[in-house]
Order: C-alpha cells, then sequence, then structure tokens
C-alpha cells in the first residue's frame, strides 16, 4: 500500500478500535468543526455554502494543518437547495452569516393535525409540510413540480461534489470521514421543524396521546431515513456510522423523557445495532439525570458524543457501554489561553483515556475559535495521548 | 377532476402494489438505488 493509504488505514483502525471499547495506539483525534473551516481557511461560512469550491478548499486546509485521525463531516450547507426552493426554515441574513434558523418559521403543523400526521406521516411530509416549508412548492403547477425538480439537481449536485472532496480528502491526504448518514429523533424532528419548540412543550400536556401517537408513527420512517442514506453509501471495511443529534430530552421533565423520547430512542439505537451499523447520538446539554438509561444500549455500537457532565461518573456508568467522546469545551478554543486549553486537554485524557474506548473532540461542533488554539490541543493531545 | 399531488406518495404506491408492502414500512432497504435517492431528497427536504 502507498504511504496515503496506509496512514489512512491507520486513522480507520484508530478510531474504530476505540468505538469498539479496545485501546489503540493513541487517543484519536476526531475533528468536530463546522463553519470554523470556513473562518480558518478566509471564507464566510455562506461562501462555502455557495460555492462547494472553496467548501474543498476549506476542508483541504483542516486536514492538511490540523492534527486529526478524521473528520466527522463535510461541513457546508447546500445553500443551493434551500434556494432553488424557496426555504422558509433557513435563509441568510447576508452574505456573511451562516444559516439562520427560526422557531417561528418551523410552526407549520397546528395541533389538530397530529392524528393525519400519525396516520400516514410521509404522506403528511409530502402533501402538508414541503408546500408550508417551501415557498416554490406551494405554487402552482408546473412551478411547483419544475422547483422540485431543480432542487433535486442541486440536492444531486452537492451529493456528487461533497463526495468528491471526501474522496479527495482520502486519497490525497489519508484523511477518513466518520458520518455516513444523519437523522433526528422523531420527536425532535417534530419540535423542532414541524411544530417549533414552544408549541411542542404545550403539545406535552395538552394533546400527550397524540404527540406520542405521531413520534411513535414517524420512527419507523426516521429508522428508514437512516438506512437509505447508508444503503447509497458503499460498503466499507468497518461498521457504517450514523449519528443522531438530541436537542430536546434535557428540556424535559424525566417522566415526560421516559414516555415520550426513550422509547423511540431505544428502538432505533436497537435496530441500527442489529444491523451492524455505529451510532453517534450528540447528547446535547447535560444528560446525567439519564445515565441509568444509557447502560440498557447494546454494547460497543455508539460513541456518545457529550456537551456536559463530569468526565469520571460518565467513564465510570457508561465506559463498558459506549466509546465516550466530547466535553472539551469549543468555548475555551475561542477564548482561552494556549496552557489554559492544554491542561484542560490534559485533564479529560487523563480521565477518559486509560483503557481506550475514547475519543478526543469537542463538546459541540466548532463555529468560531482559535487556530493556535485548537492546533495546539490537538498536537498535545497527538503526543501526550499515546499508550 | 383528479387531485392535484406533488409527488405520489409512498402509501399511494403500497395502494397500487400491496406486495411492496412486505419490504416496508420501517427499513426499506429492499428499494433500488433511484427510490432511494427521492426517499432521501424529500425526507430530506422535510427536514432541513
Amino acid at each position: 500500500m502507498s504511504e496515503v493509504a496506509n496512514l489512512y488505514q491507520e486513522r480507520l483502525e484508530r478510531v474504530f478500535k476505540a468505538f469498539n471499547l479496545e485501546q489503540p495506539d493513541r487517543v484519536p483525534l476526531l475533528g468536530t468543526y463546522g463553519s470554523w473551516c470556513a473562518e480558518f481557511a478566509g471564507y464566510t461560512d455562506a461562501e462555502t455554502n455557495w460555492d462547494m469550491e472553496k467548501g474543498r478548499k476549506a476542508m483541504m486546509k483542516v486536514v492538511t494543518e490540523i492534527p486529526l485521525d478524521m473528520v466527522h463531516r463535510y461541513f457546508p450547507r447546500p445553500g443551493g437547495v434551500y434556494q432553488a426552493l424557496g426555504s422558509k426554515a433557513f435563509h441568510y441574513l447576508s452574505d456573511s452569516t451562516v444559516a439562520q434558523y427560526s422557531d417561528e418559521h418551523a410552526q407549520i403543523m397546528t395541533a389538530d393535525e397530529y392524528p393525519e400526521f400519525a396516520k400516514d406521516p410521509f404522506k403528511f411530509l409530502v402533501e402538508k409540510i414541503l408546500p408550508r416549508k417551501y415557498a416554490e412548492l406551494a405554487k402552482p403547477s408546473p412551478v411547483k413540480e419544475l422547483a422540485l425538480a431543480k432542487g433535486a439537481m442541486k440536492f444531486g449536485m452537492f451529493g456528487a461534489q461533497s463526495g468528491a472532496i471526501v474522496g479527495a480528502m482520502a486519497g490525497q491526504y489519508g484523511m477518513p470521514k466518520l458520518v455516513d448518514a444523519t437523522i433526528i429523533h422523531s420527536m425532535d424532528w417534530i419540535a423542532d421543524f414541524f411544530r417549533g419548540i414552544k408549541n411542542a412543550f404545550m403539545d406535552i400536556r395538552r394533546c400527550p396521546g397524540e404527540l406520542l401517537a405521531a413520534i411513535e408513527a414517524f420512527t419507523p420512517l426516521v429508522i428508514r431515513f437512516g438506512m437509505s442514506q447508508l444503503n447509497m453509501v458503499p460498503p466499507k471495511q468497518y461498521p457504517k456510522v450514523v449519528y443522531i443529534p438530541m436537542h430536546l430530552p434535557t428540556m424535559l421533565k424525566t417522566s415526560d423523557f421516559n414516555k415520550f423520547y426513550w422509547p423511540s430512542f431505544k428502538k432505533i439505537m436497537e435496530f441500527f445495532a442489529s444491523q451492524d451499523i455505529n451510532v453517534v447520538p450528540i447528547y446535547e446539554g447535560d444528560w446525567s439525570r439519564y445515565y441509568d438509561h444509557l447502560q440498557e444500549l447494546p454494547a460497543k455500537k455508539s460513541m456518545g458524543w457529550f456537551e456536559y457532565g463530569n468526565p469520571k461518573e460518565i467513564k465510570d456508568k457508561l465506559g463498558d457501554t459506549m466509546c465516550i467522546s466530547g466535553l472539551y469545551p469549543a468555548t475555551l478554543l475561542q477564548f482561552g489561553t494556549k496552557e489554559e486549553c492544554i491542561a484542560k486537554a490534559k485533564e479529560l485524557v487523563d480521565i477518559l483515556a486509560p483503557g481506550g474506548g475514547y475519543v478526543f473532540c469537542t463538546d459541540k461542533e466548532i463555529i468560531t475559535g482559535k487556530a493556535e488554539n485548537i492546533i495546539a490541543v490537538n498536537k498535545f493531545v497527538k503526543e501526550y495521548g499515546i499508550y | 377532476m383528479v387531485e392535484e399531488k406533488l409527488l405520489i406518495s409512498w402509501s399511494d404506491i403500497v395502494k397500487q402494489h400491496p406486495e411492496l408492502a412486505d419490504n416496508d414500512p420501517a427499513i426499506g432497504i429492499n428499494w433500488d438505488i433511484g427510490q432511494e435517492m427521492v426517499f432521501v431528497y424529500v425526507t430530506f427536504l422535510a427536514l432541513f
């Protein structure tokens, strides 16, 4: 094998050993960089959303200048799709800002529509949600069909071009990408994109039965959405990876979590484990109330990406169930000194690295930050994290 | 007058082709790649 191919293989092996709760040669470094990639390359986020050549240059700068074993995903959003369809939920306030999301624009379904939604979620998505979410899809024929086709072309071009960029990262620099598919828990999806957060919390009290029926009916479609994305990815040497950012749980009362969220989440996790697919749940907020729940998840089938929590408690309670990652505060990289940043990295590595099953990354995607801090921390972990 | 629809929904397809129902609705692993892409595209729009 060539030197690049060897490097690619080494990096994959390092990360997936940790996934399997084994001890690799050193702590793997996962690059969880969002629009910071654009910032690092001297572009605005919007520029990389519209111009994929700038997105490519930004990714290449990251993988060549930051010590890493893997990047989690190709970061830009498909601006062309939003434009073709007239997205109301995501829009750009100026050329320089990141895509803006508005909870007000997410309120596109009424509470009395839950039964219709639960009866056939996909039919409801196609016939009710899409025309409300996209201005062009609410227009008369043939404008809406043309917009749908134009959006599909943009979507296909985005997939092909981002695939080529990922291929170039692997072929030229031996840098793998972690995530093969993205899904959202059915309750998060309904709250974040159809009802709005405020309305969803009222629904918990005012129409709990209808909300629960909608969540249960939607969950198979969520699973299928993940499988469909994974089926389009060529066979891989290691398990494919689906990731699931989770938004609502730490805002829910535990009794509501038990009723509305946990059963579907467990079903999703068990399904993907049965297909030998690894899951990266993003445990947004402080999940310490739910660690006992998480102990019930299939062992060695997921990498928990934690935002907050006591690292020792997480390691003790969940270290035999899942690979642990995250917890490194992204804000420290933005505002801290180099010394403070390295001290925090040492603290986490000392607690989480022993015995393996640990991947170093930040607590959330990095939107902005000091490049010198990011480079210094990754360089430190690469050297200090040798087993 | 025929009702105008944006797309033919999966449930309508199953009504016309009940043999497909056995392969669905949860997993979808028997869909061919073209259908997978259409499904992902349409569902993606409802998300992002």
